[in-house]
């Protein structure tokens, strides 16, 4: 070989090696990149998910808006949403605020229930009670101050603060419903009452709420929540957890009058 | 010359190398049993009774699978673990192991990056929110944080092949 020709033959491989180094850099930049960008994204993903949820805890109780049929309290702590003079049919709703199923029913079915009520078309009475007083804690707890800081509300703001319930309401096994922030979601829906936080705290409402609880678990033969009568027949879910079916429902059994 | 263009014409003529056994053995092994445990947890999403664990103050299946996070924009996580495994397998057939088309190499490498990051998502939902752990759900995330370090492993040894 000449050596011109051997001094191309070196200079073509200095080429090939000098190729194959930028490949090889090419190559670990991107790695580096889709490394960098996978610990970016996942530190953007926890940050994202614990702020989500903080806010959830800490978040502030709105006040229902749009019209609502008159509410009162009954002696037996149940709450009466219906216009004056509508008495039938009767739609019974127990509840309890930890129940997952219950905030679902909600969602899907608590704004039906109050344009029914509103429309004249239903009476509503609401009977929380502590159906999970046999689980252990946080379950347990959390079901009874809810249900006891319920009661503590003045009926005009139940359905503002039942919402917020269902709001804030925690995951099946973790904390939450703290004494606080049922204080708190109170004022934000506008209770003014001076003795509802002493109310709230020192769980004033713990004899209503075994009552009412007796009545939903003996007298009534509730075994889970919710449950929902309309005239003292027990709904199937299937009735209640769609909109429709309810207000189909509802409107048959006010034009048999029964 | 003539024995250099016969050298290069049957470089050409080869086809490329698979990947080595300490990456294929596992990737198949890990895709299956990813696959398995969603096709499971795809089952206990719609048949909650189907749903075997132990239930403790933090471990907890059932308090997981049916939580608020069990879904994404109204697709069921199950459904999307059951995605991922089935994508992943393609891509890690003989065919897409040997092929040279850059989409399939850096699939793979999007594919375990995206699982990565849904198992971040859902172990700071586990241990953040629900303070429950699935222990099921927890077979999925150890085997897709597997497969994308021996992705990245195989990335960094590919270094140098170019494509």
């Amino acid at each position: 070989m000449s050596k011109a020709a051997r001094e191309r033959s070196a200079r073509e491989r200095l080429a090939a090696e000098r190729k194959r180094q930028a490949a090889r850099e090419k190559q670990r930049r991107l790695l580096a990149i889709v490394l960098g960008t996978v610990v970016a994204v996942a530190v953007i993903v926890v940050g994202t998910v614990l702020v989500i949820d903080q806010k959830n805890k800490n978040g502030r109780a709105e006040v229902h808006q749009g019209a609502l049929a008159p509410l009162s309290r009954q002696d037996d702590g149940s709450i009466v949403m219906a216009q004056s003079g509508v008495a039938k049919p009767e739609l019974e709703i127990f509840e309890d605020f930890q129940c997952p199923i219950c905030k679902q029913f909600e969602e899907a079915t608590g704004k039906t229930v109050q344009e029914l009520a509103q429309q004249g078309k239903v009476k509503v009475v609401y009977r929380p009670f502590h159906l999970f007083g046999q689980q252990k804690d946080p379950v347990k707890i959390n079901s009874l101050r809810s249900a006891e800081a319920a009661l503590c509300v003045p009926a005009d703001k139940w359905i503002s603060y039942h919402d917020a319930l269902f709001k804030f309401q925690p995951a099946e096994g973790s904390e939450g419903f703290s004494p606080d922030d049922l204080v708190k979601w109170g004022k934000d829906v506008g209770v003014t009452d001076p003795n509802f936080e002493k109310c709230v705290r020192d769980g004033q409402k713990k004899s209503t709420v075994d009552s009412m609880t007796k009545y939903a678990l003996q007298d009534r033969g509730v075994d889970g929540t919710p449950t929902v009568f309309l005239n003292g027949q027990k709904l199937d879910s299937s009735q209640f957890m769609n909109p429709a079916a309810l207000r189909a429902t509802i409107d048959a059994a006010g034009k048999t009058g029964k | 010359m003539t024995q250099e263009m016969t050298a290069k014409g049957r470089d050409e003529a080869a086809p490329p190398a698979l990947p080595p056994a300490w990456f294929q053995i596992p990737a198949w092994l890990l895709t299956l049993a990813g696959l398995g445990i969603s096709v499971y947890l795809t089952i206990t999403h719609y048949d909650e009774g189907a749903l075997v664990c132990s239930a403790t103050s933090t471990i907890d299946c059932h308090a997981v699978t049916t939580s608020d996070y069990s879904s994404l924009l109204g697709i069921p996580m199950p459904l999307l673990g059951l995605a991922f495994f089935v994508g992943f397998g393609a891509l890690l057939t003989p065919w897409a192991l040997r092929s040279t088309w850059p989409p399939l190499r850096w699939g793979r490498v999007a594919g375990v990056s995206v699982g990565v990051l849904m198992v971040v998502y859902l172990v700071t939902v586990e241990l953040a929110v629900l303070h429950k752990i699935c222990l099921w759900c927890t077979g999925v995330h150890a085997v897709t944080v597997v497969l994308f370090l021996l992705v990245l492993i195989d990335e960094f040894r590919r270094i140098g092949q170019v494509d």
